[in-house]
């Protein structure tokens, strides 16, 4: 844990317009239309204090589209290094990153929480205004120009190896070229059995349309009643998510994808890269499953779905 | 969208929908005058006669906040029709936002007004209402003038990347691809493919949209199913906004829809398209079930295709190499019948067929005679180009119901619709009538029995609003009121030496046991009626009885319900009489008899003639029994309170008629 903040503040500490604060580091970007702060604070966990390293950017309001609860939820649809909020009318992005004392995986935390701090800002500015002007998007998009082809693509043999590793831990795993599927049944029965499945799909032949080549991974959630908020329901699934620190790293955003009247509850999880990993496609697939159970053992009721809201906030 | 109540749905959809029509300097104005439930509007700037219905489904006050469909339709002028119905492959695949009504005379689009997405179905039905009905005319009228200049070029607002934010705003889902000038998910054997297009003969640019569902798929019972009943099931009863037309092509069928440029800039509008598009190909097999059993038996055989019935079913081809839609397949198959479609192109996917009103109303009768009966109702040919007669084969009593087809609106769903049941009794029946010298209409049954025809008849007017008790009531009465009459006549017979004989030897034959089972209106409904219904009058309730005296003028009419276990035909049920006073059916001072009323019932009467006038001591009564089976459909007594305080107050006006009509004979 000591290791990541160490490598983040070097990387930081060398960035022009990247100031140190007391809890962390600030950023301000376009007049302070943009402003960035990453703050690492311990808070209790459940077996033990759980440091989390919380990026948060918020956007001037007067730049940034007005967005209803139900648009930020589909805003979130596309949201790179954290979920989109509104917070007294003014909008921003928030990821939280839970540190464990032995961080196996220093060297990528570090260099993800770079990145995310200094793209975060940006992209979640562009991609708000993006959905109101086609202009803006593809302005954007030649702007920040990221890579679109994989320099090294993630061999098919990565997705099996990680579906392989899975099923023998005892969870349903399927590996297709460039794809894996993982659903994880909900009520003890599964969609097989006519029960409820929250599916996990994650891939790597979807490009970001504004940041990429990358990881998707993707939670569906049975559909919710029509009469049901979903939109309600995202945005208090994305503070829960925030709130918990022993949690999976809280780098995407619950939103509502499709739409029709048949908006499906989605959490998603876009990580920017362009070297496939197997490593990478391991963790985000326990990520995934580890929040899939979280929604079953704590929002799911058999036969009902999720509980009402009232009882999850 | 935060909305409190049903009429705020409906509000704000309608405001929604204005302020998209007015963008293209078009308004939405309401026609006072429609059924009950249902309201109507006009599109006057639209440059073909357009209308809008907007009402309640049948399920809606089964969910926890109101439900309503919107259907839009076009009239087409006349001319169109004969261009249609000649279905030259032209028009096969001619996509557009809308389907063609099975006639050929309109095109109709149709959706139910969903609360998350109102900024975009309003964008969409706005485009639907002033250019669906244009664009299938100026589609005829390029078939006519080939050189005609198409749509100038405009290319497709839609781009590759658009559709590659599509394909990642959808990524959850399994099975996508995108591809150059395509996106496509697969669902199984189906699939939704979204490609951009440049040169639509009518729009110009847009998205082409295709669901596509092989033709096996499709087979249901033997049957494929036709175009045409998919279209129907489509536009009235799938919860997916309905813009575009069910067709067929090489693959099977296909759900084709043109997406004008205009629609890009609707509030994420491919992710609403795409999910109605997807959930529309995951219910298809379902539609295509509900589709064979609603509407194919309203399909006569092949064997009874008339040139009157051409606008009804389909045609015949020459070949029959290849099961298409329509065919049968097995046991039934007709070789040689098939739709009516060129070999190359395939079906003239996009009609429309009948009257929405009818449709239902005969659906509802349909499985009333099925599940109750065992029996089915089939369409027989008319020489009457205003009416299609129905009958029941193989009934012991010939029956045809006439249901005269939607007169004021060529479409899609009338306010109201008249319908007879004309319920022809056995020679016999006269013979019996003849020498009992009783009235039989004293006895107390579903119809009126008329001596000059000796048939038995009911009548209703067909509302939105009343089709359940009226089609339950109408299938009760086709299968159950001549035997119930006939059994009265038998047993009013005054014997003679002879029949005393015969009865004396045949006691054990005749001594047929009088059905007895307890009514279904217990206690508990007859005080529901007094509570629900004590505003209308002076309410009193008795023990089996309830009874509502209702003022009429200065006279008072007397309603009287009361539960009956032992009706000789129908043993339990409700015996309900509405008398009314002789001085209210005294005109200029002659007194109009039951039977003078009876013989205007079907001519003036709008309420349903289910039961019939009898004279009694002071006047007349309209007498009808209530078989137990009728007790359970949602909202009857209801309706059957709603019906006779009509006919209450009604009754003058009858009685007028007749003096009007017959004057004093």
């Amino acid at each position: 844990m000591k290791d990541v903040i160490q490598l983040v503040e070097e990387h930081l500490l060398s960035f022009d317009g990247t100031q140190k604060t007391e809890t962390g580091f600030h950023q301000a970007m376009a007049d302070e239309a943009i402003v960035t702060e990453l703050i690492f604070r311990t808070e209790a966990g459940s077996s033990a204090p759980v440091t989390v390293a919380t990026i948060e950017s918020r956007f001037t309001p007067d730049l940034t589209p007005d967005f209803s609860a139900e648009r930020i939820a589909r805003l979130n649809r596309r949201s790179v290094h954290g979920a989109f909020f509104l917070m007294d009318g003014q909008l921003g992005c928030r990821l939280a990153f839970p540190l464990r004392e032995q961080e196996q995986d220093a060297g990528w935390i570090a260099e993800y929480l770079v990145t995310a701090f200094r793209l975060q800002g940006l992209l979640g500015f562009v991609t708000a205004r993006a959905e109101v002007s086609k202009a803006e998007f593809l302005a954007a998009r030649d702007d920040l120009d990221p890579p679109r082809q994989w320099a090294t693509p993630l061999a098919d043999t990565a997705f099996e190896g990680v579906a392989r590793r899975l099923e023998e831990e005892g969870q349903v795993a399927r590996a297709h070229p460039g794809w894996l599927y993982i659903p994880v049944a909900l009520d003890g029965l599964g969609m097989l059995q006519g029960g409820d499945d929250a599916v996990i799909n994650i891939t790597t032949g979807i490009e970001h349309p504004l940041a990429g080549t990358g990881y998707l991974a993707t939670l569906t959630l049975p559909p919710l009643p029509l009469w049901q908020p979903g939109d309600a329901w995202c945005a208090v699934l994305n503070e829960l998510d925030r709130e918990i620190p022993d949690f999976p790293p809280g780098l995407g955003a619950w939103a509502l994808r499709g739409g029709g009247g048949g908006a499906e509850i989605v959490y998603g999880l876009f990580i920017p890269a362009e070297e496939g990993s197997a490593t990478m496609l391991d963790r985000i697939a326990r990520w995934m499953i580890w929040r899939a159970e979280w929604i079953r053992d704590t929002h799911w009721e058999p036969g009902t779905g999720l509980m009402p809201l009232n009882e999850a906030e | 969208m935060s909305l409190s109540s049903d009429t705020d749905l409906v509000e704000s959809f309608l405001a929604e929908l204005r302020r998209a029509l007015s963008t293209a300097s078009a308004s939405l104005q309401e026609v006072p005058r429609a059924a009950s439930g249902l309201r109507r509007f006009a599109v006057p700037e639209a440059s073909l006669e357009t209308s809008l219905t907007l009402f309640p489904t049948p399920r809606s006050s089964l969910l926890p906040f109101g439900e309503y469909r919107v259907i839009a339709s076009t009239k087409l002028p006349a001319g169109a029709e004969e261009e249609l119905l000649r279905r030259d492959p032209g028009l096969d695949g001619f996509a557009t936002l809308g389907a063609i009504h099975r006639h050929g005379r309109s095109v109709s689009s149709s959706m139910l007004i969903e609360p998350s997405s109102p900024g975009t179905l309003a964008g969409i039905l706005a485009t639907s209402l002033l250019h669906t009905g244009p664009s299938v005319l100026d589609h005829l009228q390029r078939r006519q003038e080939p050189e005609a200049p198409s749509a100038p070029a405009s290319p497709s607002a839609w781009s590759d990347l658009d559709l590659a934010q599509l394909h990642f705003d959808l990524g959850h889902r399994i099975g996508c691809s995108l591809a150059p000038g395509e996106w496509r998910q697969t669902l199984g054997p189906m699939s939704l493919s979204l490609t951009i297009e440049d040169h639509h003969p009518y729009f110009g640019g847009g998205l082409l949209s295709r669901v596509s569902v092989p033709a096996e798929l499709f087979i249901v019972d033997g049957v494929a199913v036709p175009v045409p009943d998919l279209n129907t099931e489509t536009m009235l009863a799938t919860e997916e906004p309905a813009f575009g037309a069910w067709t067929t092509d090489a693959n099977g069928y296909c759900f084709l829809s043109f997406l004008p440029n205009s629609l890009q800039q609707l509030p994420e509008f491919e992710e609403h398209w795409a999910s109605w598009s997807l959930r529309r190909a995951a219910g298809a097999i379902r539609i295509a079930q509900t589709a064979h059993a609603t509407w194919l038996g309203a399909e006569p055989a092949a064997e009874e295709d008339t040139s009157d019935s051409r606008l009804w079913h389909h045609g015949h081809s020459d070949s029959a190499e290849e099961l298409r839609p329509g065919e049968r397949q097995g046991p039934g198959f007709v070789p040689g019948f098939r739709f009516p479609s060129s070999p190359a192109a395939g079906e003239a996917g996009a009609t429309f067929p009948e009257g929405h009103l009818v449709a239902f109303f005969l659906a509802e009768l349909r499985f009333w005679l099925q599940e109750f009966f065992g029996a089915s109702l089939k369409e027989v040919p008319s020489n009457n180009p205003t009416a299609r007669n129905f009958a029941v084969p193989n009934a012991e009593h010939s029956m045809t119901l006439v249901v005269p087809p939607p007169s004021d609106m060529d479409g899609i769903l009338e306010t109201e619709c008249h319908m007879v049941a004309k319920i022809m009794l056995p020679a016999e029946a006269g013979k019996l009538l003849t020498r009992s010298g009783r009235d039989p209409n004293q006895f107390a049954t579903l119809g009126i029995v008329t001596a000059g025809a000796v048939s038995l008849a009911v009548h209703g007017i067909i509302r939105h609003d009343n089709l359940k008790p009226l089609a339950a009531m109408t299938a009760v009465a086709m299968m159950q009121a001549a035997p119930s009459v006939l059994e009265f006549l038998r047993s009013a017979q005054k014997p003679t030496p002879f029949t005393a004989l015969r009865r004396l030897f045949t006691r054990q034959q005749e001594a047929q046991p009088t059905p007895h089972s307890p009514s279904a209106w217990t206690s508990r409904e007859l005080e529901r009626l007094h509570v629900d219904n004590a505003r209308h009058g002076s309410s009193s309730l008795g023990e089996r009885s309830w009874t509502l005296r209702l003022p009429v003028g200065v006279e008072v009419a007397t309603l009287s319900l009361t539960s009956i276990d032992d009706h000789p035909h129908f043993g339990g049920g409700l015996l309900s009489q509405l008398h009314l006073p002789r001085a209210v059916l005294t005109i200029d001072g002659h007194p109009v008899t039951a039977m003078q009323l009876n013989g205007v019932e079907f001519l003036t009467g709008e309420e349903p003639t289910f039961g019939a006038w009898v004279d009694d001591a002071d006047g007349c009564s309209f007498q009808s029994f209530l078989p137990n089976i009728l007790q359970p459909v949602t909202g009857f007594d209801h309706h059957w309170v709603g019906w006779s305080i009509k006919r209450a107050t009604g009754a003058e006006v009858l009685a007028r008629s007749y003096r009007q009509i017959f004057g004093g004979t």
